[in-house]
């Protein structure tokens, strides 16, 4: 899998690849619109990671050009703006999703693993995992062929935990990424653990080994 | 105005007794000139032609001019006042005397001239109501007058208040002040003028800042937060060590949210939410109690009254935004296992939460106003909730009542 990270923060370029070359994605790097316009006409890439605010123009140039060239890549739009106005522009000129900074790495790998995982399937898309099997169209999950009985939000912890193989993820990605917005309103994210509690029984319930792992009492990993 | 017409009035009042004194003193002088010359006609063409037996018959054929008997022994002109009986009206009547000594065959006699003063009497009457007539005439002109002058003239004033009171530094609405003649006026509409651009300008300013700062704040906040998660991964982390990146990853939450916020308060002042459309409050707010609920707080939001129906003109995700942040204060705030109660009836929603005292109203709806020393919130929930109601003219209340944190919004 190739990935364009285009930002022109080093240092968070830097975190991004560190945390996706570890999940074994290929990375290359444009720090500004011109190396990115270079890169984007002359290789094909799975997923750009695309900042919006760079030192030569505003990165919706690269979307447009993308479109104009017709090229497939998926676009991940990563912006400090957080505006409704270029959240609709974008996606509207054909990017596929949209992060605002700050983010967690957690998150942003979640996101681009669905964004591959929706470019390549057409209809049923499916995968396993140890004994489980993920329905992503049907949003359901099997163990040893037998429908496991969850709610929405364990549903999208699991997943999320699963997007994360092998990392530990802060109790605050897992908040943010249940809650949303709310999740930083809420009091404390205690909850998380009560989400992951009853997930982890309903597994083992079911018959599947278990894989979550409490990190230090702060974060948890799917092994 | 008022000083005016206590002017005229007690001018008039005054002059009134002088203007009578000076009327009477004029018309007596010109009563004794003519008893005068009536004493002196009678003394040139009579005097002398009378005899002693002439005067029975004088006395008898003319009624203010008598030849009395010299009883007192009256040596010069005396003028009197007197009360006199009038035969022919059948009543006494004020009368002017003037009494001089004449002489007839040899003798002294009395000539008593007399003139009525019934006239006078008309005369105080006639300018009592002259000047009754007057003084109300002129009130009432001063007054008329007046309210049309001032009216004329506060005009551009009251228009100059008027732009002042409606004028609101959040619009940014520059106001127009006509010409005025008055150049009074035209001074204070300029300084006005000027003191408004410059409202304006500082608050625009203000803004800017806010929402640039924010900004610039969101890149290095993600070099933060992406730092951590690498490091969380290194598998040789001693507990203290993770225990140092939670507190880190717990302040950076903080920081991000504290910078969200600010950004959205500005996006908010800045108009950027402005899609209108139809909102049903009730939909909305169990879509939004849905998202709250975790395994450890469940179902303790309670609806009291629900009119399912009210339907709201606003942005969808202000008025999210709106719910979210009364919904998180009532939920981080009220006391073990008590119900959050909402209520929606007649352009109103409530959102309450029971609490232990009253909190400071003054201070509740300001920025960065901490109450208590709860830490968890960052003190923008409420000053966001009351920049939404700013925005679309509702207002937001508090009220301490029966043990409850009552939050309402009237739409």
């Amino acid at each position: 899998m190739k990935i364009l990270i285009i930002e022109d923060e080093k240092e968070l370029m830097q975190s991004m690849a560190e945390y996706l070359l570890s999940e074994n994605y290929l990375c290359e790097f444009a720090s500004n619109c011109n190396e990115a316009l270079d890169k984007i006409l002359n290789y094909d890439y799975d997923c750009i990671l695309l900042d919006l605010t760079l030192p030569d123009g505003n990165g919706l140039r690269i979307l447009e050009e993308l479109k104009t060239l017709n090229k497939q890549d998926g676009v991940i739009i990563i912006s400090a703006k957080n505006s409704l106005e270029d959240k609709i522009k974008g996606l509207q000129i054909g990017a596929d999703d949209y992060l605002a900074k700050p983010f967690h790495l957690s998150e942003l790998s979640a996101r681009i693993q669905s964004l591959i995982r929706r470019r390549k399937f057409v209809g049923a898309n499916q995968f396993n995992e140890h004994e489980l099997l993920i329905d992503i169209t049907a949003k359901s999950i099997y163990v040893n062929k037998t429908s496991l009985n969850i709610t929405r939000k364990e549903y999208n912890l699991l997943l999320f935990l699963i997007s994360n193989k092998n990392k530990v993820i802060s109790k605050g990605a897992l908040a943010e990424h249940l809650s949303g917005d709310i999740a930083d309103m809420l009091n404390n994210h205690d909850f998380v653990y009560a989400h992951i509690k009853n997930l982890k029984k309903k597994l083992s319930e079911a018959g599947c080994k278990d894989y979550i792992k409490t990190i230090y009492g702060m974060g948890y990993k799917w092994e | 105005m008022f000083y005016n017409a206590l002017f005229s009035v007690l001018l008039l009042l005054i002059s009134a007794p002088i203007f009578y004194i000076m009327m009477s003193k004029l018309y007596m002088d010109d009563i004794d000139e003519s008893l005068q010359i009536e004493k002196n006609e009678f003394q040139k063409k009579y005097e002398h032609q009378l005899t002693k037996n002439d005067i029975l018959i004088w006395n008898k054929f003319n009624r203010d001019i008598l030849i009395l008997k010299d009883t007192n022994g009256v040596l010069k002109n005396t003028f009197l006042d007197a009360i006199l009986f009038d035969s022919l009206n059948n009543e006494s009547e004020p009368y002017r005397l003037l009494y001089s000594p004449i002489h007839i065959d040899g003798k002294n006699y009395v000539l008593m001239t007399r003139q009525s003063l019934v006239e006078t009497e008309d005369l105080v009457k006639t300018i009592a109501w002259l000047y009754i007539f007057i003084l109300a005439s002129l009130l009432a002109g001063l007054f008329i007058i007046n309210r049309n002058i001032s009216k004329q003239i506060w005009k551009p004033f009251y228009k100059t208040l008027h732009s002042i009171e409606n004028f609101s530094v959040e619009k940014s609405e520059k106001q127009e002040f006509p010409k005025s003649i008055i150049y009074e006026f035209n001074e204070l509409n300029t300084a006005v003028n000027k003191l408004m651009v410059k409202s304006i300008y500082s608050y625009q300013a203000q803004k800017e800042f806010t929402e640039n700062a924010a900004h610039e704040m969101q890149t290095p906040l993600a070099v933060f937060q992406s730092k951590l998660d690498i490091l969380l991964q290194n598998s040789s982390l001693t507990n203290e060590q993770a225990q140092i990146i939670q507190l880190l990853y717990e302040a950076l939450a903080r920081l991000s949210r504290l910078n969200k916020n600010l950004l959205l308060i500005s996006k908010i002042e800045n108009n950027i939410f402005d899609q209108i459309e139809k909102v049903n409050l009730y939909d909305l707010i169990i879509k939004l109690a849905d998202l709250f609920e975790t395994p450890l707080e469940k179902n303790n939001i309670k609806f009291t009254t629900v009119d399912e129906n009210f339907m709201l003109n606003c942005d969808k995700g202000l008025l999210e935004i709106l719910i979210t942040n009364l919904l998180s204060n009532a939920i981080r705030y009220h006391l073990n296992n008590n119900e959050i109660l909402i209520s929606i009836s007649a352009n109103k929603l409530s959102i309450s939460n029971s609490g232990n005292e009253t909190l400071d109203n003054e201070k509740l709806f300001k920025r960065f106003s901490k109450i208590g020393n709860n830490t968890s919130g960052n003190g923008l929930g409420l000053a966001i909730v009351k920049t939404i109601c700013l925005k679309y003219g509702w207002q937001a209340s508090y009220q301490f009542v029966n043990s409850l944190h009552v939050f309402t919004i009237r739409f």
